[in-house]
């Protein structure tokens, strides 16, 4: 437990760390919210009055200072482009981006699980060769064309799913769970965009894993004894190739909530990821901090629940720590 | 244990999965109610007429509110909450009698105190809009005073052609705004005008809803609803259109031939009020010097971009303004340099130039005639275009560079304040309508630059005159002649090659009726009458 204290006391400086680096590198960069006014009629003393209005002509210093005294009382300030509130704006996109996100992520691990363990234990056999080759092809793919082809099979010539959208306007007023189905149905398309991808990527990562593990001494030893394959795979390999995926799940945490802009972009999916590359190309500063400060928490709560569950799996890692 | 665990976890998963595929089955209701389907692409910013800065918002808010007067399809000022309006022989003060009986969405009755709010609201500091110099002129504002509850009156210090043509912006209720922060009011999520349609619902990066207003003081209209999607993806739109997920969308010009083989679409091309254009800094080297100037406009083949770019929807510029405008000079007015290689070549030489023997790139005194074109990164069609003007120039003897910067970093370096600006040429397009021929006084007047619109520097006494002269001339007819004037000293000076106005491309359901005539606003301007055939 002191161990979990300390690691949550040094998470605050690195919190104000990363946000001070990440609001002077986006101050860094040309421009700001007033420049994407670019019609020549827009007076520059209208443009003047709007920095002040929003306090761009401060130093950076005083600046920080306000988003972060701000940031504490639990304001997270008003969107420039939209004059929405930050949280509300993030907190309308949170969902949407979640729910994909997460399914994708799920079933990309399940699949990814099986996929790998079993033509790493038959490496070299012709199911192996075959997962390699699609493996391939589905890196190679790029996103946005995979998008585009699925809408135009499943959803133009097929008729099976919408082409883009989160949820049908015409249902909101149905049950909950008529809602729900509805919003699976717009879902699968994405859904399946990323999973693709992702399959691809990661079965390759998890192939190599049991490759290497099965050739560690203690396996062999296993099998000298006479221990059945599956309780070799499921009991001595399985919790040593547990170790990669808690890094993944850990590392891809933050990558949860970022969304993906692609896929977002192409199936109008209403995403964190949209929100934040918008945010960043109009220099809507309360919104970039927003979603920088949620991903540096993710990040920091990502690598201390890895190193956490890694202690748990693997004893040696506990008492070195 | 944990394989059991595992196991019971991917059959959850894998359980998803099937009840995702089970929910596949359509879903979608039958509609009795007359909706028209359409695609904004864009999450709107504010839906207030006073702050919002895209078109998005404006698709919205032009459905919602009402302004003073409206621009029709033949790009006239159209009288809208407006009833009469009458000028003092000055040309100082108007007196606006409004509509009586008209009512906001939630029933209050509209008045001229509305009115004075809005302008109120506009010239406060503290609001964040980009309109505010519309109504400043010279430093001074346009003082709006209200007279009865249904006439009020705008007094101008000193005469302001262009003053109707700004005129055409929502009006906001001052009943629901008063005392409130404009720039972060929840209104601005929840607005209410007095316009054809009812804001009914905004689902963030999804759609907007409305409905109709059945009390619109120009009669109820015929549509139950519109339907504003937001699918930011053209390909994706394209695609929606064609399953009926839309009514309307715009077409990029390279699908033209697919679209318009599809039987139940109609194909819409009308012109857009914009032009794009290479913008030369005339404060220094090369293009400091007219003759070269008009060499490189005489280099290139505009109707062959237009051929290649747009797919021929589209026509040559000349100047900057539209020939659907009523200050466009009639054709033997124009100067024209049309494309013709020798004529280049000729003034090139004119100056002293000679090609030089390996290269073959012209130069003087050792100095090659070289120079660099910045364009802005994300359009695939501005690079292309770059990469065809290349190849023109370069069989002329003059050696261009490409230099693509990300949008912030290039509007920095032509917005700059220093004098000469840190570039030689730019690519650009004006994407904003050209309302009146005064539009041109931010970008032309020697007042505006550095600091301004005016970014490539182009100072003429000749033009400043005419400009000023322009915009507090009264008459159409006066000012047509100005205008001419202006546009041909411009013509002559050359501080842009102007390239082309580009056509607006929209497929449209055969079931919507009751279309507007196609003009640059678009084909659904009198959006009342629209109405969807069974």
């Amino acid at each position: 437990m002191p161990y979990l204290i300390k690691r949550l006391l040094s998470a605050i400086p690195l919190l104000i760390g990363i946000t001070f680096i990440s609001f002077s590198l986006m101050k860094l960069a040309p421009g700001d919210a007033t420049s994407m006014y670019r019609d020549p009629s827009i007076s520059q003393a209208d443009i003047a009055q709007i920095r002040s209005n929003l306090g761009l002509d401060q130093p950076l210093v005083v600046q920080y200072a306000k988003w972060l005294n701000n940031t504490i009382h639990g304001n997270l300030g008003y969107s420039f482009v939209t004059g929405e509130p930050t949280s509300k704006a993030i907190g309308d996109r949170i969902g949407a981006t979640l729910l994909l996100s997460c399914a994708s992520f799920g079933i990309i691990l399940v699949i990814t699980f099986f996929l790998g363990l079993w033509s790493g234990y038959k490496k070299g056999s012709r199911f192996d060769d075959w997962v390699t080759i699609i493996t391939f092809v589905g890196m190679s793919i790029p996103t946005f064309w995979l998008g585009l082809i699925l809408i135009l099979v499943f959803s133009l010539t097929l008729n099976v799913f919408p082409t883009s959208g989160y949820s049908n306007p015409f249902l909101s007023e149905a049950s909950s769970l008529v809602r729900l189905g509805d919003i699976f149905h717009h879902m699968t398309l994405p859904l399946l965009t990323i999973v693709i991808g992702g399959v691809a990527g990661l079965t390759r990562y998890h192939r190599f894993g049991i490759i290497s593990i099965l050739n560690q001494d203690y396996i062999r030893a296993a099998r000298a004894r006479g221990i059945s394959e599956s309780i070799i795979l499921f009991k001595h390999a399985f919790k040593n190739a547990c170790l990669p995926i808690i890094t993944i799940l850990g590392l891809s945490l933050p990558g949860l909530i970022s969304g993906s802009f692609v896929v977002e972009y192409i199936f109008a999916w209403p995403g964190l990821g949209q929100l934040g590359v918008q945010a960043v190309f109009a220099r809507d500063y309360p919104i970039i901090m927003g979603t920088l400060l949620m991903s540096s928490v993710l990040i920091i709560s990502g690598n201390l629940l890895a190193d956490i569950a890694y202690a748990k799996i693997d004893p040696r890692i506990g008492t070195l720590s | 244990m944990n394989s059991i665990r595992q196991r019971v976890l991917g059959g959850i998963f894998l359980g998803l999965l099937f009840s995702l595929s089970a929910c596949s089955s359509p879903t979608q209701t039958a509609q009795s109610d007359a909706i028209l389907k359409l695609n904004i692409g864009a999450n709107p910013s504010f839906l207030n007429p006073v702050l919002m800065t895209d078109s998005a918002s404006s698709s919205v808010v032009g459905l919602v509110f009402d302004g003073l007067f409206k621009r029709n399809e033949d790009l006239d000022m159209e009288k809208e909450l407006v009833k009469s309006y009458s000028v003092s022989k000055d040309g100082l003060t108007y007196t606006f009698r409004l509509r009586k009986g008209v009512k906001w969405h939630d029933g209050h009755p509209f008045t001229a105190e509305d009115v004075n709010y809005t302008f109120d609201v506009l010239l406060d500091p503290k609001t964040n809009t980009v309109r505010r110099g519309h109504f400043i002129i010279n430093g001074n504002p346009i003082i709006f005073k209200v007279i009865d509850t249904h006439t009020i009156q705008a007094t101008l210090p000193q005469p302001f052609a262009p003053f109707i043509a700004t005129l055409d912006m929502g009006i906001l209720p001052k009943h629901l705004l008063e005392g409130k922060d404009i720039n972060t009011a929840d209104f601005n999520r929840h607005p209410i005008g007095t316009g054809p349609f009812i804001f009914k619902d905004w689902k963030s990066g999804q759609f907007v809803t409305l409905k109709k207003n059945p009390h619109y003081f120009k009669g109820a209209p015929k549509l139950d609803g519109i339907l504003m999607k937001i699918i930011p993806d053209p390909n994706t739109a394209l695609m929606a259109l064609q399953k009926n997920e839309l009514d309307a969308a715009g077409i990029p010009a390279k699908d033209v031939p697919k679209i318009e083989k599809i039987s139940y679409l109609d194909i819409y091309k009308y012109s857009r009020l914009n032009y794009s254009y290479i913008g030369l800094n005339v404060k220094k080297p090369p293009f400091d010097n007219l003759i070269l100037r008009q060499a490189i406009d005489h280099a290139i083949n505009k109707p062959a971009i237009i051929k290649s770019i747009l797919k021929g929807y589209g026509e040559v510029a000349y100047i900057p303004s539209h020939p659907l405008s009523w200050a466009y000079p009639k054709s033997s007015d124009l100067v024209k340099h049309d494309y013709n290689p020798q004529t280049s070549e000729t003034l090139i030489q004119s100056l002293g130039y000679k090609r030089h023997i390996k290269t073959n790139i012209y130069e003087k005194e050792g100095v090659p005639l070289s120079f660099t074109l910045i364009i802005a990164q994300g359009s695939p069609e501005t690079q292309k275009m770059a990469q065809i003007i290349q190849q023109y120039l370069i069989t002329s003897g003059i050696k261009m560079r490409i230099q693509v910067m990300e949008w912030s970093a290039f509007l920095k370096v032509i917005h700059s304040h220093q004098d000469p600006k840190p570039f030689d040429a730019v690519l650009l397009g004006w994407g904003f309508d050209i309302t009146d021929p005064d539009d041109a006084y931010t970008s032309w007047h020697s007042s505006q630059y550095p600091k301004g619109g005016n970014f490539n520097g182009y100072q003429s006494a000749k033009a400043d005159r005419l400009l000023e002269k322009g915009r507090v001339t009264i008459s159409q007819k006066k000012r047509k002649k100005i205008y001419t004037e202006f546009f041909q000293t411009i013509g002559t000076d050359t501080p842009y090659i102007f390239l082309f106005h580009p056509q607006s491309i929209t497929g449209i359901h055969k079931r919507v009726k009751g279309l507007s005539k196609p003009g640059p606003a678009g084909i659904l301007t009198r959006i009342e009458q629209v109405y969807l055939e069974d």
